[in-house]
């Protein structure tokens, strides 16, 4: 008995320290949220900078009306096409459509429709283009046109349409090249040097393009024009070099002079509405800070509309060529590219952003669900239509007006807890799409089982979108995610009971035995199971980020837009993180909400710290760590090129925002313009 | 082979030893630490218990499974927990933590065991003769002051009124911080009435060296800043280098490698030449 | 040597004054021994002595050191001071470094520190610990230390207040032999201020007894015994044993001073016979009081402990039956176990770890207080009346107004109601004792456990203390006492056992115990004994 009663005092001594560390780690951690919000200093003086339309002021005067005059013409048009393909409504003729998604040029009319802010439900006619990618040897046209439409509804992996494939094939290539590097499928600002210089070469002495010939063509000019835009767009306003500046100085120049006395635009001798159309477009592509008045006035828009308004014609279409100076017979290809042009302008002259893919596409509403947020929310948009309808709509109310619709989102799907609604609208949206009409089953437990449940329907969505057939490999036993999840709390599990084991052993063969210190030991061990069988534990590529992959890259519903984001380390010879990527993301999602969303969806490691006052400290992506990289090291953000001025989790984002977070070297001077 | 050390060269060699400890998080740098540190121990003729193996394995373990909860850094995310990534750089980040830790701690007790207050003393030297004095009078007090608290509870438990509940407890626990208090007030009258006694603050201190630098010491001392500076050209040369963030990379380039950790092995193991000094004067203190 | 002028001394804020014109000459080799009860204003004057430690206050006469006259502002590395705590006059955590302090303190240089501490060291045989922890020594030791680091600095005088009071009587013992030896081998002039006389008396070359701030006796020792037991004073109690018991034998003439004195008489048997027969006439009433003590009030079967596995053995397979309501003195040398057995049973040491050995109380009488060596460690609050009252002040309340009074008084610890104001801190070492004990009292226990109760009482205060024991026994309380003062045990003990490495040698009644030991045994026995 005597020998075994020995002093011991290291082995407290031990467990002190580890707790003391414990405590220091965990203090650290609160300190450093609270302590360093460097940014801030970064970017102090520099709020207020907001990303409004620049230059509104003096556009609003001359503008409204012509905008309204625009959009009105567009419902014409819209009409005419109802009448003439016998549709009830809108979403009737969308549906009607979707019958030969992808392979006619009632492709335009969508892209118009969308372009247009129609409140309708794109599924159907998504689902059938998707359908029709799987033809066995698509032609590149309808790849083409297939992508575009895709993108302007707020589609993003159209299957068979990956951009990287279509290119160097002619200038048609190089153009949707253009177009889809912008959308932000694969690209960093390598990619969008290399794609600008393989527009650029193509371009002719007289500063135009051509499909062939040394001769440029309106249409294919303008045409570059817009992926110019797009790119311009996608990039932020900083990354127009010169090159590309002058390249769209010469086309429009070109454009310019080959303006007929009345406005409008002839291609292969004959004037049309198209040509002009895609000038239009072209014109809309960029917005005010892209080019200069000097290079926007090349062409004189005004007189254009006025060359082009002659096409329409008295059922509201609008013809190919006019007959004796009169427009008698509407063509589906004028009235759909003149109704893309015009929506497309109208929103430029709003000062939203005019490129065609930007569409800020409208929710799914259709489906009657027993979700009363929805339904509120339908009837608030319904009724918030009928104002602005109601009154003339000037520059401010617009912007009210995007405003309150992104108040309304809350409602909708972007709460915080909400992610379970964005998954059940998802869900809904599956249905629809494999059963058409069925009535919808709104099961929202919030247990494991509905997560699995989802899991195994969201994978119902890729089996009916790219094989009907059901495909042994992709389908997973129901609850699958679930018992990985639960390997791990058992392995965690495990390895707690074996330092506890080891504790205990260390203790039994230590000098003296204290009760203390086995009380110690197994209320740390018990804090351990707790915590381990409390904590919620997802696998990388378990469903639910397929999900958020999915909500990132869905269609944006009702109160949701698409911003462009990337995440650049910048290391040289080092892939980017995250190239520039279009995601859908909600009105109240902060940057910092985004940032989390995108790097859980993209397997991307992320490191924060909370304060207690809620601003967010971002301490590393992807190992990218503060501090890593000298003293002034760390992670920045910028939107729209501008640095940040708080807080990623104070700052919000608009319609066709440029978010990127960069590693900077030296206190975010490195990383600004 | 007795060979003595001078202080000056004890405190250069742990400092360096745990300088490259702490900077370097390189596997073999921890791994010749651990081995020259066991070695130490057993010169030094503590006992090295599985006690001690299985407790340092729990915190190494411990230590390991906790850091990434912490720290979400690193680029492998293994899966995520409440949400966040639970990432296996940071588990490795977390073991290193832990290997450096028990290298630190076993370290530590070969410093204090090594590094007496006379050595101490003896490293402050004459420009810190009165910091020494406090030292020395600090390291004389504490345990004094923890005799004397232990008295205190020993005497209030003795006298029949052990406390009950909480309340009284704490009450007890105030009015004996606060005896102790007084007494270390006390205590320290008496101390300076002692100091006064033996003529201190009368002319300028001097300080009493009983040291004298050996052709060992010097040698021995740079031989250690030989090694150091060697592993530091090393080190700058780009050898010695690991990375764990944001992946785990060891670069292996040979020669300035060898040239490292060669110079770090032969920095940790020799002073080891004066074991036979240190056990005497260890003899000798108690 | 030294000369002290019509010196008077009144502490700032003191009413009246602490030295009263006071007189003394030192010559060179001096042993002067300065005695008086406690508060008599011994320190104060070995205080004025050494300019650095001069108290504030109010003095007027002169003080000369070699002719040449001191203030408070002069230095005198020559006059060395040693006070009473060993352990804190102890500065420095390592022997070397407490001896070379004082010469680093003088600006001496480090070779020449070397050589003297190698001296030194040498001489006091210091070699062994000389790189020890000082916290790793005696009490003993340790004042020797503090002697050893002022004797190096080259030291002509040297003050010693009280040394020994927390000492026990052996180690205070070798400590006086030691400082005979200094002073025979280096001539050195010693004023020493001790109330604990037994030993140290008889070897004074003069002794200088104050009250009250003055000199009321100072001559040879036998002369001043002479003024102190003519004149009946208090003090008188704190002579030599061998000068008390023989003073009336000798009819009150020239009495001895020293036990080698009073064996070097011719006619020491017959006195020692006269003595011894007045004694056991004295002894046989208390012997018969204490046999109805039969019940034992604790038994303690088979105890065995030990601190840890790498220490000796504490207690031994010990065995031990304490009778009720009686006073067990437990005697021994350093070491012996003594503490931990009174540990053991107030159950600091808890039963289980006694290795199987029981501990067994009648039905309800458990009820323990345990006074522990250091009484300070028991104070806990800012003035003593709070001290008496804390813990029991549902009782106190009880009581009445005047309670605390009434209490004191009835247990003769009257001493204390004039101090009920001050800090616990500013009694006396005797008085600090009493506190402790009152407050074990007032938690009216069956068992009383005394530690060394009588660490720096004097004379006065121990025979009140012993006469408190008496009445406590008496009314039916079991006192068990560990005492090294074996004078004191003789006092007041019924029985007496012997702790010998953890085992109880003996255990008899306390008389025939001390008469039937011929070396362990209390100044008394020794004297008689033929």
């Amino acid at each position: 008995m005597q020998n075994k009663m020995r002093k011991r005092r290291h082995n407290i001594v031990l467990w002190s320290l580890a707790f003391v560390l414990l405590l220091a780690s965990f203090f650290d951690a609160v300190k450093q949220s609270g302590a360093l919000p460097t940014v801030y200093v970064w970017a102090a003086g520099m709020k207020g900078t907001g990303f409004q339309g620049p230059a509104q002021a003096d556009r609003d005067a001359k503008t409204a009306r012509s905008a309204e005059e625009l959009k009105k013409r567009c419902e014409e048009a819209l009409d005419w096409k109802m009448k003439a393909s016998g549709a009830t409504s809108a979403q009737d003729l969308l549906d009607r459509m979707a019958a030969h998604a992808g392979k006619s040029p009632e492709d335009w009319y969508v892209l118009a429709m969308a372009k247009m802010g129609l409140e309708l439900d794109y599924t159907k006619y998504a689902n059938a283009l998707f359908e029709g990618c799987k033809d066995p040897e698509p032609t590149d046209v309808e790849q083409y046109r297939r992508y575009l439409v895709a993108r302007a509804m707020g589609y993003e992996d159209i299957p068979g349409t990956a951009p990287e494939k279509l290119k160097d094939k002619g200038i048609m290539s190089a153009i949707y090249r253009g177009y889809a590097v912008a959308a932000g499928r694969a690209s960093s600002s390598f990619v969008y040097g290399e794609t600008q210089s393989a527009l650029i070469d193509l371009k002719l002495a007289d500063g135009g393009y051509a499909l062939m010939g040394e001769t440029s063509d309106v249409d294919v000019t303008a045409f570059v024009l817009q992926a110019y835009g797009a790119l311009l767009g996608a990039q932020g306003k900083t990354a127009a070099g010169a090159e590309l500046a002058s390249a769209v100085r010469d086309g429009f120049a070109l454009l310019g002079k080959r303006q007929a006395a009345d406005g409008g635009y002839a291609s292969f001798g004959t004037a049309n509405a198209e040509s002009g159309a895609m000038v239009l477009l072209a014109l809309a592509s960029f917005s005010d800070e892209d080019i200069t008045a000097e290079v926007r006035n090349s062409v004189h828009a005004n007189e254009l509309i006025e060359a082009t308004n002659r096409f329409q014609t008295a059922g509201g279409g609008f013809a190919h060529a006019l007959s004796d100076g009169v427009a008698s017979m509407e063509n589906d290809l004028a009235t759909a590219q003149v109704m893309c042009a015009y929506a497309a302008y109208a929103s430029y002259l709003k000062g939203a952003p005019g490129r065609l893919y930007s569409v800020k596409a409208a929710a799914t509403p259709v489906v009657p669900t027993t979700e009363k947020p929805t339904e509120a929310s339908t009837e608030e948009t319904t009724q918030k239509q009928t104002e602005a309808s109601a009154e003339e709509t000037t520059q401010k109310q617009t912007e009210d007006s995007s405003e309150e619709t992104t108040a309304k989102g809350t409602e909708v799907s972007a709460e915080e807890t909400t992610e379970e609604t964005a998954e059940v609208s998802t869900e809904e949206a599956a249905e629809i799409t494999t059963d058409g009409a069925k009535e919808t089953t709104s099961d929202t437990k919030t247990t494991e089982n509905s997560s699995a449940d989802t899991t195994t329907k969201e994978e119902t969505i890729e089996n009916s979108t790219s094989a009907p057939t059901e495909d042994p490999d992709i389908e997973k036993p129901e609850g699958g995610s679930s018992t990985s999840a639960r390997t791990i709390q058992w392995i965690m599990t495990a390895v707690v009971a074996g330092l506890i084991l080891l504790a205990l052993l260390a203790n039994l063969f230590s000098k003296r035995k204290s009760k203390l210190n086995y009380i110690l030991i197994f209320a740390i061990g018990a804090a351990a199971f707790v915590f381990i069988w409390m904590s919620k534990i997802t696998l990388p590529e378990q469903a639910t980020q397929k999900q958020q992959q999915t909500y990132l890259e869905r269609l944006p519903a009702q109160g949701e837009f698409r911003i462009t984001i990337s995440i650049d380390q910048r290391i040289e010879g080092e892939e980017a993180l995250l190239m520039p990527r279009l995601v859908t993301v909600s009105g109240d999602d902060t940057v910092f909400d985004i940032l989390q969303r995108v790097t859980t969806a993209y397997g991307i490691s992320l490191d924060y710290s909370k304060s207690m006052v809620g601003t967010v400290y971002v301490r590393a992506i992807g190992g990218h760590a503060e501090f890593d990289r000298g003293a002034g090291s760390g992670w920045v953000f910028l939107v729209n090129g501008v640095p940040a001025t708080t807080d990623a989790g104070s700052v919000k984002l608009n319609d066709g925002d440029v978010l990127r977070w960069a590693y900077t070297l030296d206190l975010g001077k490195d990383v600004s313009p | 082979m007795r060979v003595y050390l001078h202080s000056r060269t004890w405190f250069i060699y742990f400092v360096m030893v745990i300088v490259i400890l702490m900077t370097f998080w390189h596997p073999v740098v921890l791994l010749i630490s651990l081995e020259s540190g066991l070695v130490w121990w057993k010169i030094l003729k503590r006992r090295l218990t599985l006690g001690h193996v299985l407790g340092a394995t729990a915190l190494l373990g411990f230590l390991t499974v906790i850091n990434p909860i912490i720290s979400a850094n690193g680029a492998t995310i293994l899966f995520y927990l409440n949400g966040r990534a639970y990432t296996a750089e940071a588990l490795v980040y977390g073991f290193l933590f832990a290997s450096v830790m028990v290298c630190a701690l076993l370290w530590s007790v070969i410093l204090s065991e090594v590094m007496t207050t006379d050595r101490w003393l003896c490293v402050c030297g004459r420009r810190f003769s009165r910091t020494g004095l406090v030292l020395t009078m600090v390291f004389r007090f504490f345990p004094l002051f923890s005799k004397q608290w232990h008295k205190i509870r020993e005497g209030q438990e003795a006298l029949g009124g052990t406390p009950v509940g909480w309340r009284e407890t704490f009450s007890l626990t105030k009015r004996e911080l606060l005896c102790m208090l007084t007494w270390s007030l006390e205590h320290g009258f008496v101390t300076a009435d002692a100091m006064l006694a033996r003529g201190y603050g009368s002319a300028k201190r001097t300080y009493f060296n009983r040291e004298n630098y050996g052709a060992a010491s010097v040698l021995v001392a740079l031989a250690v800043i030989g090694a150091f500076a060697a592993i530091l050209t090393a080190a700058i040369g780009g050898g010695m280098e690991s990375q764990i963030y944001p992946y785990v990379r060891i670069h292996m380039d040979g020669a300035k490698d060898i040239l490292g950790f060669t110079a770090y092995f032969l920095l940790c193991h020799l002073p080891m030449i004066s074991c036979k000094v240190l056990r005497e004067e260890r003899r000798m203190r108690s | 040597m030294i000369q002290v002028e019509n010196l008077s001394f009144t502490y700032s804020g003191a009413a009246r004054p602490s030295l009263c014109d006071i007189s003394l000459q030192v010559a060179p080799g001096e042993f002067i021994l300065l005695c008086g009860p406690t508060g008599c204003g011994k320190s104060t004057l070995l205080r004025m002595l050494k300019p650095e430690l001069n108290p504030a206050g109010v003095r007027t006469g002169r003080v000369l050191y070699k002719d040449r006259e001191i203030g408070a502002d002069d230095r005198l590395p020559e006059v060395g001071f040693v006070m009473q705590m060993p352990e804190q006059q102890v500065v420095t955590d390592r022997v070397w470094h407490e001896l070379a302090f004082g010469l680093e303190n003088l600006g001496v240089k480090s070779d020449v520190i070397r050589r003297r501490s190698a001296e030194i060291a040498a001489y006091f045989d210091l070699e062994k610990s000389f790189e020890k922890d000082t916290n790793a020594l005696s009490g003993g030791e340790k004042q020797q230390l503090v002697v050893a680091s002022t004797m190096i600095m080259g030291c002509k005088v040297l003050l010693l207040d009280e040394p020994t009071s927390q000492l026990d009587p052996i180690a205070a013992n070798r400590f006086f032999l030691w400082l005979e030896q200094l002073r025979r081998e280096f001539g050195i002039t010693i004023v020493l201020a001790e109330h604990h006389l037994e030993e140290i008396f008889g070897e004074a070359d003069r002794v200088i007894f104050m009250e009250n701030g003055r000199i009321l006796a100072q001559g040879k020792p036998a002369l001043v015994a002479q003024t102190l037991l003519s004149g009946r004073n208090a003090f008188s109690a704190a002579l030599p044993t061998v000068t008390r018991l023989f003073y009336e034998a000798r009819s009150g003439r020239d009495p001895f001073v020293s036990l080698r004195e009073a064996k070097a008489a011719p006619d020491f048997d017959t006195l020692a016979a006269m003595v011894r027969k007045a004694e056991t006439a004295g002894a046989a009433s208390e012997v018969s009081e204490t046999a109805r003590a039969s019940e034992a009030a604790v038994t303690l079967k088979n105890v065995s402990f030990g601190y840890d596995a790498y220490s000796p053995v504490v207690l031994n397979k010990l065995s031990l039956e304490i009778p009720a309501g009686a006073c067990t003195a437990i005697v021994g040398g350093n070491g012996s176990g003594k503490s931990t057995l009174l540990k053991v049973i107030a159950g600091l040491i808890p039963e289980k770890k006694c290795s199987g050995g029981k501990v067994k109380f009648p039905e309800g009488g458990r009820r323990i207080s345990f006074l522990m060596q250091d009484v300070t460690t028991l104070f806990t609050e800012e003035t003593v009346y709070e001290e008496i009252v804390a813990g029991v002040r549902g009782r106190v309340e009880a009581g009445g107004d005047d309670f605390v009074e009434r209490f004191l008084k009835e247990n003769g610890l009257s001493v204390l109601s004039e101090h009920l104001k001050q800090h616990p801190y500013d009694l006396s070492g005797g008085e600090q004792q009493m506190l402790g004990i009152a407050k074990l009292l007032l938690r009216d226990p069956q068992i009383l456990l005394l530690d060394e109760p009588t660490k720096g009482m004097d004379a006065v205060a121990k025979e009140q203390f012993a006469k408190l024991i008496k009445k406590k026994t008496k009314d039916g309380a079991t006192v068990v006492l560990v005492t090294h003062d074996l004078d004191f045990a003789e006092m007041c003990a019924d029985y007496a056992a012997m702790l010998f490495r953890g085992e109880i040698l003996s255990k008899e009644r306390a008389d025939r115990f001390f008469a039937d030991n011929v070396f362990y045994t209390t100044h008394k026995n020794r004297a008689l004994n033929t």
